[in-house]
């Protein structure tokens, strides 16, 4: 839904990490808001039940399970941009689905793999969130629930595509479980591939051999507060809520992660779940998605956005800058935000960009951003200083053992960002740490003003603008 | 009376001069100034043998290569082909100087000097003997001041008597000269004419003997005081409180350092009692008095002459404007002032300040000795009050102009400014340095009981700092409070008497005329920029601390380095051992018992407390023995986690990347902690090696709660180091060792290169006394707070 600002506003609402902030935008400028979905799976049981019977381009699943076979269970992991989920997590549903099956079916060599690519591991309170304490208080024990490992090469195998997990190799069926937000992330097969090149270039990578039996819930994305947002906060009731969740979110932010952030969240609604084969799974998705796009209309000279604290990488977590800015401005870049703006336009971004960081989750970051970024601007051959990073075998511990991700991951986020620099003349970081935003190539202004006067010189006195409100907001191809 | 013979080099042409005292601040000037104004005589330096510098040395080291020679020095490096003064052409400095000066070891506090035959034949070879060797220190010990001031020159005198009762006829008694000072007067107000003290007045009497044996006494009373158990008992809690947990060695020398300074405090504080008790300001004073009647009564037929100069300072013109040598009485002063510390310092504006530079001292001395032995012992004072008075007001606007005009500055590169001097009377000074001492006392003791650490804990160290310059000026108060309160006039009739006897060019080359002062320009453009440059303080507005902290880090990095050691707990990661320990203990607990444990926690804590704060390796045992029953397969199970939750959680990112830094550089890096091998196992491969606290297993498979060796900590931590070091051919002096607290202090000394990491108060202090590299490693802004993640833990 794009919105026009006229005498009547409405005014544009910008995200500034925990903050949500209203600033007024010149007459004529456009607000994306993230259209309201018109209908919602009410009963996700009945769904699911649906869904598994009557698989797209596949038998049903209680048809594939044999019980001599060797089933393993993906799972993707909870570090992806997501909305907040209340307890459980659809996901938990679709694996506590696809286990009674398993044990009707007398399937007794059953693994749960939590795919996390080049993520981190999962705590044990994370796991719980993600797939109960039934699940996780059967497997753990007997040794069958495994984070994925992309470097330590006992449990990788080399097949005809690539290095992949072994035991999803060696598996008779493999069931691929996932949430989609339309944030045209993969369906994270690629979180099992084996070797961190092409776990960062060639996600969607297929390991040969064993059948791949795809499950994905749709998720409305996000908004600000939830149903009782009404997108552009014109409503009294907005307000308030908007002001009450200023005072509340930095607070929930010190708390550990979505633990009690999920327990306060509203219910997730999903959109439709669906399962079967790779393919028809992704479509049967996106197509679900569809209606809730909005169309890009002509691009405009300006894209202001702003930068939520709750982005995926940074889960359970604080966001450093380099992650609130792939996560945010990469991410609205992938679902398709650079529709909105004109190629050589400006793009400004809200977010406080503080230099924190995350030494247990993110301690490779510290190192790109204190020694890689530093002021005399990137090196040469960034390739070479990523072999070097990930090579390293503290980082590769920290990856395997702790709570790291894994050491390409800032290297990843740098080149997330770089259709934006492709794309846009300018990047304008509005009430940034200086410094930071220097490093991090961007241009310091302190409110969206002097941006706007930062900006001329690219795009004259007189732009027009599109706000995107929502980072997740769905941009609908041109075509 | 005194006469002068002749022009004075010429008088003391060809005369054997012995010197005492060569190596002090009058005596360095005197030879300085007999070598170069007076070419024709030969000097024996009678000098104490260091603790590890002969005599001879010293006179090289301390002596010659002072600046004061710089000046005739230059002339036989100039003149080498035909110095002027030397009389033989090219020779140099030092062939003059071993040709005209001979160095006897001897000790002017032992019987016979302490001389030995060679030593005691030079010595009687000798027409003159000066003798300035002297306890000069205002708080000297009474016993140690007894034996230099007071016996010193009846031993010489002594001496002098033995070897012509040894030697007959043939031995000529050489004059005597011995350097005294004008307060011998003692407390008084009005004229102080140049006679002994006995002579005068105010005679109470005292038998010099009396004092001297009771001084000897008091010393082996002191030290037999200092080690009655209850004083023992409270040495060694005041070094626990300074030290912490720092190991029985540590705090052993820490007990016996307190003991000492006790015994010498103590001392000190009976000299300047008994010299109060019968009206001299200080020991000094009083033991030198005594030594003159000492003196007048042993010498038998020795010629003496007492020269009596007052307050000592630097030169007016010779060897060059403003030379001084080491720090007297009013340099502290001044530089308190400068600097800020001392806002006051008591006086009467209008009293006299009895100053003299040493360069008309020390031409009053030879001036003496040329004049030669005629008839009664003299007594010359040299001073100025009686004839060109400075007055106390004078001083303290020189001072506070001066430093107003050309001020010090701070660390942070702000100048200093100095306060209005408003002439308090002492009582109220001292009155209010007490009160801010007791305030500062009061607030460090209770910093102390906090558990600080990092900023601000060196905040409380900056705190210890301002406590110890409140001391100090404190003492400077008590000390020097009475001399510019003095109001006595020292009449200078002998000296003018003898400096009117002098030709034009005497008196041109050795001016001892105390009128020739002129003081506002010695203050302003001699004595205080001497002062300056002496003290080595800041006088430029740059900012040196970070330039200082970078330096060290660039030497701790340096590839000529081999080993870098790491403490984990607070060094690398902000958590500890009962935080790890309680981390495993509660992790398969449920709700309720985890309350439990943490309410039986809470209850422990203060013993747990104080035992760590007694000694770390009992506290780590004691502590560990919860680990018992624990297997050691759910142990290993968890260390991942541990590593996840606690240790990278906690990690300081500046810190994993100085360890990174040292492997980077080719240094082999070492972590050694108390903590348990299992628990920070998560960390071992940033490490080349772990020397961690090993707990031993049971057989079947749990651990024991028993450590199966010392645990790495305290003074364990540092023979363990060393012993790591020598079985890998590894350099200590080439270490660098990285810690957070006075527990590691025996590692930390070990090593070339300490590096004090977030310092607990104690270890702040330490290192900040020591110059030591300070570390501010922190976890990342915005971290989880511990409180967040203890309710977490508990309430999950």
């Amino acid at each position: 839904m794009i919105l026009t600002v006229d005498e009547r506003g409405p005014a544009a609402r910008f995200w500034r990490d925990t903050q949500l902030r209203r600033e007024p935008l010149p007459l004529g400028s456009r607000i994306v808001v993230t259209p309201e979905p018109v209908g919602h799976v009410a009963a996700f049981g009945d769904a699911l039940d649906a869904a598994l019977a009557a698989p797209l381009d596949r038998e049903p699943l209680t048809a594939a399970l044999r019980a001599d076979m060797r089933l393993t269970i993906v799972c993707s992991d909870l570090t992806r941009p997501c909305p907040v989920v209340a307890p459980p997590d659809p996901r938990q549903r679709i694996v506590e689905a696809v286990l009674e099956r398993a044990a009707t079916a007398g399937v007794d060599d059953v693994e749960i793999i939590v795919g996390r690519g080049l993520h981190r591991r999962l705590g044990n309170a994370e796991l719980l969130q993600l797939l109960g304490a039934r699940v996780v208080n059967s497997f753990a024990p007997i040794d069958a629930l495994h984070h994925h490992d992309a470097v330590d090469p006992a449990t990788l195998t080399e097949t005809a595509t690539g290095t992949f997990n072994r035991r999803v190799v060696e598996s008779d069926l493999v069931v691929v479980i996932d949430v989609n937000v339309g944030d045209g992330n993969d369906h994270r097969v690629g979180a099992l591939v084996g070797d961190v090149t092409t776990a960062r270039r060639a996600p969607a990578a297929l390991p040969t051999g064993p059948q791949l039996f795809h499950v994905t819930a749709t998720l409305a994305p996000g908004r600000p507060n939830g149903p009782f947002d009404d997108g552009h906060g014109s409503n009294p009731a907005t307000r308030l809520i908007d002001m009450l969740g200023n005072v509340v979110r930095p607070l929930l932010a010190t708390l550990p992660g979505g633990a009690v952030v999920g327990r306060l969240a509203p219910p997730t609604r999903v959109l439709g779940v669906h399962a079967g084969s790779r393919d028809a799974v992704i479509a049967a998705s996106a197509a679900t998605l569809r209606p809730l796009a909005v169309m890009p209309g002509e691009p405009t000279d300006v894209m202001t956005l702003g930068i939520p604290h709750t982005i995926g990488i940074s889960f359970g977590g604080r966001a450093d800058p380099l992650a609130a800015l792939a996560g945010g401005l990469g991410t609205a870049f992938t679902a398709g935000a650079g529709a909105l703006v004109r190629q050589g336009g400006v793009v400004i971004v809200t977010h406080p960009l503080r230099p924190r960081f995350d030494s247990a989750h993110h301690p490779a970051t510290i190192e790109f951003y204190e020694h890689v970024l530093d002021d005399t601007g990137l090196p040469g051959d960034l390739a070479a200083v990523e072999a070097t990073l990930t090579g390293d075998d503290w980082y590769r511990h920290l990856y395997r053992a702790a709570a790291a991700f894994h050491a390409a991951t800032p290297f990843a986020l740098w080149e997330a960002l770089d259709p934006v620099r492709r794309h846009a003349a300018k990047i304008i970081a509005v009430g940034a740490d200086v410094a930071v935003a220097r490093r991090l190539g961007l241009t310091p202004a302190s409110t969206l003003a002097d941006a706007l006067s930062i900006a001329t010189d690219v795009i004259g006195s007189a732009p027009s603008i599109t706000h995107l409100t929502d980072v997740t907001t769905l941009v609908a191809a041109e075509d | 009376m005194l006469e002068l013979g002749g022009v004075i080099a010429e008088s003391l042409a060809g005369q054997r001069i012995a010197v005492t005292g060569a190596t002090g601040f009058v005596g360095t000037a005197l030879v300085e100034r007999l070598l170069r104004g007076v070419p024709d005589c030969t000097l024996v330096l009678l000098v104490r043998d260091g603790k590890r510098t002969p005599a001879a040395q010293r006179v090289r080291r301390e002596l010659l290569r002072n600046d004061a020679f710089d000046r005739l020095r230059a002339q036989y490096a100039a003149g080498s082909d035909a110095p002027d003064e030397s009389g033989e052409s090219g020779e140099s400095f030092d062939a003059m100087c071993a040709r005209r000066i001979t160095t006897i070891s001897g000790d002017v506090s032992r019987d016979g000097l302490g001389l030995d035959a060679a030593g005691r034949e030079q010595f009687a070879g000798c027409d003159i003997v000066i003798h300035s060797a002297a306890a000069v220190s205002f708080d000297s010990p009474l016993d140690a001041a007894v034996e230099i001031n007071l016996l010193g020159p009846t031993r010489i005198a002594d001496l002098i008597n033995e070897l012509a009762a040894e030697r007959g006829a043939a031995y000529r008694r050489p004059h005597l000269v011995a350097v005294s000072t004008c307060y011998v007067a003692g407390n008084r107000r009005g004229e102080a004419p140049e006679e002994l003290v006995s002579q005068g007045p105010f005679n109470l009497g005292i038998a010099w003997r009396d004092e001297v044996a009771t001084a000897r006494r008091l010393r082996g009373e002191v030290e037999a005081r200092s080690r009655l158990p209850e004083q023992l008992t409270g040495f060694r809690t005041a070094a626990q409180r300074e030290l912490g947990a720092a190991g029985p060695p540590a705090l052993a020398a820490k007990t016996e350092q307190l003991r000492q300074r006790w015994v010498h405090q103590q001392r000190v504080e009976a000299g300047r009692a008994r010299a109060a008790s019968v009206g001299w300001p200080d020991a000094y004073a009083f033991t030198k008095a005594l030594g003159e009647e000492a003196l007048t009564e042993v010498k038998g037929d020795t010629p003496v002459s007492i020269v009596r100069p007052s307050i000592i300072e630097s030169a007016w013109a010779e060897p060059h404007p403003g030379w001084i040598r080491g720090f007297r009485m009013a340099e502290p002063v001044i530089l308190s002032y400068a600097r800020g510390l001392l806002r006051e310092f008591p006086g009467v504006p209008e009293g006299t300040i009895d100053v003299i530079p040493v360069d008309i001292v020390v031409a009053a001395i030879i001036a003496v000795a040329a004049a030669g032995p005629s008839g009664a012992p003299d007594i010359v004072h040299v001073a100025s009050g009686g004839i060109n008075p400075l007055h106390y007001r004078t001083l303290v606007d020189a001072v506070r102009n001066y430093f107003t005009a050309n001020p010090l500055y701070d660390a942070d590169g702000q100048p200093i400014v100095v306060p209005e001097w408003r002439f308090p009377g002492r009582g109220r000074v001292q009155a209010q340095l007490r009160r801010a001492k007791s305030a500062l006392d009061l607030a460090d003791r209770a910093l102390l009981t906090l558990p600080l650490r990092g900023r601000r804990a060196e905040a409380s160290a900056r705190l210890e700092a301002k406590r110890d310059e409140i001391e100090r000026a404190l003492e400077y108060v008590e000390l020097y409070g009475l001399y510019t309160e003095c109001e006595a006039i020292y009449q200078v009739d002998n000296l003018l008497t003898l400096w009117n006897s002098l030709d034009a060019a005497d008196q041109a080359a050795f001016n001892f005329d105390p009128r020739s002062v002129d003081w506002d320009h010695y203050a302003n453009a001699i004595h205080l920029p001497a002062v300056v440059h002496h003290g080595r303080v800041k006088t430029t507005p740059t900012k040196s601390v970070g330039d200082r902290a970078a330096r060290l880090r660039r030497q701790v990095l340096a590839p000529e380095r081999q080993l870098a050691v790491f403490d984990l707990a607070h060094t690398l990661v902000d958590t500890n051992v009962v935080e790890l320990g309680s981390w495993r203990a509660i992790r398969h607990l449920g709700t309720a018992d985890r309350r439990r444990y943490l309410l039986r926690s809470l209850r422990d804590a203060p013993r747990l407390i104080s035992e760590l704060r007694a000694d770390r390796a009992d506290f780590l045992r004691a502590f560990y023995r919860r680990y018992e029953g624990m297997t050691e397969a759910d142990v290993r199970a968890d260390t991942d986690e541990l590593l996840a939750e606690l240790l990278m959680a906690r990690a300081f990112p500046d810190g994993l990347d100085r360890v990174r830094a040292h492997r980077a550089a080719g240094h082999r890096t070492v972590l050694i902690t108390g903590v348990l091998s299992f628990d920070a196992a998560g960390m071992a491969p940033l490490f080349d090696e772990v020397i961690a606290a090993e707990m031993s297993i049971r057989p079947d498979g749990t651990l024991s709660g028993e450590l199966s060796s010392v645990p790495p900590s305290g003074e364990a931590r540092a023979q363990l180091l060393a012993e790591y070091a020598t079985s890998e051919g590894l350099a200590l002096a080439e270490t660098v060792a990285y810690a957070d607290s006075t527990s590691d202090l025996a590692m930390l000394e070990a090593v070339g290169f300490p590096v004090a990491v977030n310092p607990d108060q104690r270890l702040a202090a330490l290192a900040r006394k020591r110059g030591w590299l300070v570390e501010h490693w922190e976890r990342p802004k915005g971290s989880r707070s511990r409180l967040v993640d203890a309710i977490r833990a508990v309430s999950r």
